[in-house]
C-alpha cells in the first residue's frame, strides 16, 4: 500500500479512498464470504470494513505493512455481522460438531463442505492460505500469532481435514 | 487436494457483477450522510467538502444556533451579576453551566448534554458529557471517566486533565512519549495539533484486539511557563465511541488567563 495513498485519504480524498477500495474489494469480498459463508452478510461485511478505514485511517502505521491492519478490521466485522444475524455456532459446540461429523471415507465428501465445519482457529488460516497463497509469514501477521502458531493451526487444520474426508491424505505439510 | 481446495474456494467466494458498485454506493451515501467524522482530526479536504455540503450546513446552523444561545444565556448572567463585580473577577460567570452539544458516534448524530467544570486552581474550563461521565477530581486531577463503572473485562477509560507547573510543553510531551514506549508496545511519532486542542499529540496502542488500550496524550501550554496533560484511556473498539466523544470534549477545553 502506498503510504501516499493513505496520506491522501486521511486528507479525505474520495478518489484516493475508492483507488484502495478498487485493490481490495475483491480480496475483501471473497474472505468476507467465506468466513461468513453467506453474501448478504459479507456485503455488510465489507461495507463496515471500508468505513471503518476511512474513518480510522489515522490509527494506521504507515511503517508497517497495510495489509494485516485491514485483514484485522475485516475479520473483526464479519464477526459483527454473524454475530448480529445470532448464527455465531459457539466455540464448544463447533469442536462438538467436528467430533460428530468425522465421516467414514467417501469420495462425494467435499473438500470446501470439510473446510467451513472447521473451528475458525484453523478455518481461517487454511482460506487464507489457499484462496489468496498468502505466504505462512504474512498469514502470521494478519492473524498477529507468532509464525510456528501459525504453522501448527495449518498442520492441525489439514488433519482436521483428512479426517473429515475420511482419511484421505491432504495436501503437504509445512 | 490443494488444488481442489483453491478452486473451490475460488468458485464459492465468487459474488455477482454488479456488487462491487452496490457496495461503494452504500458507503458513498453512508459518507454523504455524515459530516467530518471526529476521528479524522478535521483533514478533510475540499473534494470532501463538497461531497457533505449539506451535512455541513446544518452543522453551521447548528453551530451558530448554539453560539447564539450560549452568548444570551452568558449575557443574561452578566446583567443578574451584582454591580461592580469585576469583569475577570469571576469568569465561570461567562461560560454558561449547562450547554447542549451535537457529537458523532459511529456515524450516528446525537445530542448532548454538556456540564461546565472550571477548575479555579489551574485555571481552565471543560464542558463534559454529564449523561455518559462523572468528574472526579483526585490528587490535584481531574478525572473524567464513566459514570457507571465498566465490567472488569474492560480496559479503563478516562480522561485526566493535570496540570504541570514549570515543564514546557514540548518537554513535558518528550517525557511522556519516552514513559510510553517503556509501557507500550506501538508508540507513535509526537506531532504539532491544532484540534482538538492547541500542542502537542502522542498516541500508544497495546495491540490489535478489541480490547488493546488506546492511550492519546495531549500537551498544552498553560500560559505560564508550564503545561496541562490531557490523558485519554480508551480501548480500540472504543475508539469511534469514547475516543470520539473524548475529543468531542476537548474542543471545549480553555485554558483561562489570570
Amino acid at each position: 500500500m502506498d503510504n501516499r495513498l493513505i496520506e491522501r485519504i486521511l486528507q479525505g480524498d474520495r478518489n484516493a479512498f475508492r483507488s484502495l477500495y478498487d485493490e481490495y474489494f475483491d480480496y475483501a469480498m471473497r474472505t468476507a464470504k467465506l468466513v461468513t459463508k453467506n453474501g448478504e452478510w459479507a456485503k455488510d461485511a465489507v461495507q463496515e470494513t471500508f468505513l471503518r478505514v476511512y474513518r480510522n485511517v489515522w490509527q494506521y502505521d504507515g511503517s508497517k505493512p497495510f495489509k494485516p491492519w485491514f485483514y484485522c478490521i475485516l475479520l473483526r466485522e464479519c464477526y459483527r455481522v454473524m454475530e448480529r444475524e445470532k448464527k455465531v455456532v459457539p466455540f464448544g459446540e463447533q469442536l462438538e460438531k467436528i467430533a460428530v461429523e468425522q465421516k467414514l471415507p467417501d469420495v462425494s465428501v467435499d473438500v470446501y463442505e470439510v473446510l467451513q465445519t472447521l473451528d475458525d482457529l484453523y478455518r481461517i488460516p487454511l482460506i487464507l492460505k489457499y484462496l489468496h497463497d498468502y505466504s505462512e509469514k504474512e498469514i502470521a501477521d494478519m492473524l498477529d500469532v507468532n509464525v510456528n502458531t501459525l504453522k501448527s493451526r495449518l498442520l492441525k487444520g489439514r488433519e482436521k481435514m483428512k479426517k473429515g474426508l475420511g482419511g484421505e491424505r491432504y495436501g503437504t505439510e509445512s | 487436494m490443494e488444488r481442489n481446495l483453491k478452486d473451490k474456494l475460488l468458485e464459492k467466494s465468487g459474488y455477482a457483477e454488479g456488487t462491487k458498485e452496490e457496495v461503494w454506493d452504500r458507503i458513498e451515501a453512508m459518507l454523504d450522510s455524515e459530516p467530518a467524522a471526529p476521528t479524522r482530526m478535521g483533514t478533510r479536504s475540499q473534494t470532501a467538502r463538497k461531497q457533505t455540503k449539506r451535512s455541513d450546513r446544518t452543522m453551521r446552523t447548528l453551530k451558530i444556533t448554539m453560539g447564539v444561545a450560549v452568548f444570551i444565556m452568558a449575557f443574561g448572567v452578566f446583567l443578574a451579576m451584582p454591580a461592580g463585580t469585576a469583569f475577570m473577577k469571576d469568569v465561570k460567570e461567562w461560560f454558561a453551566p449547562e450547554k447542549k452539544v451535537e457529537v458523532e458516534v459511529e456515524g450516528q448524530k446525537e445530542e448532548t448534554d454538556q456540564k461546565l467544570h472550571q477548575n479555579e486552581e489551574s485555571k481552565y474550563i471543560i464542558y463534559y458529557d454529564q449523561e455518559r461521565y462523572k468528574l472526579v477530581q483526585e490528587n490535584g486531577k481531574d478525572v473524567i471517566t464513566t459514570k457507571e463503572p465498566l465490567p472488569e473485562r474492560y480496559p479503563e477509560v478516562s480522561m485526566t486533565i493535570e496540570q504541570v507547573k514549570d515543564e514546557k510543553p514540548e518537554d513535558v510531551i518528550e517525557r511522556l512519549s519516552g514513559e510510553l514506549a517503556g509501557k507500550y508496545e506501538d508508540v507513535r511519532k509526537v506531532e504539532q495539533v491544532s484540534e482538538p486542542v492547541q500542542g502537542y499529540m502522542v498516541r500508544a496502542l497495546a495491540g490489535k484486539e478489541w480490547d488493546s488500550e488506546v492511550v492519546v496524550i495531549y500537551v498544552v501550554d498553560n500560559q505560564k511557563q508550564g503545561s496541562f496533560t490531557i490523558t485519554e484511556k480508551y480501548f480500540l473498539e472504543a475508539a469511534e465511541g469514547h475516543g470520539a466523544r473524548f475529543h468531542q470534549m476537548l474542543k471545549e477545553f480553555k485554558v483561562l488567563a489570570e
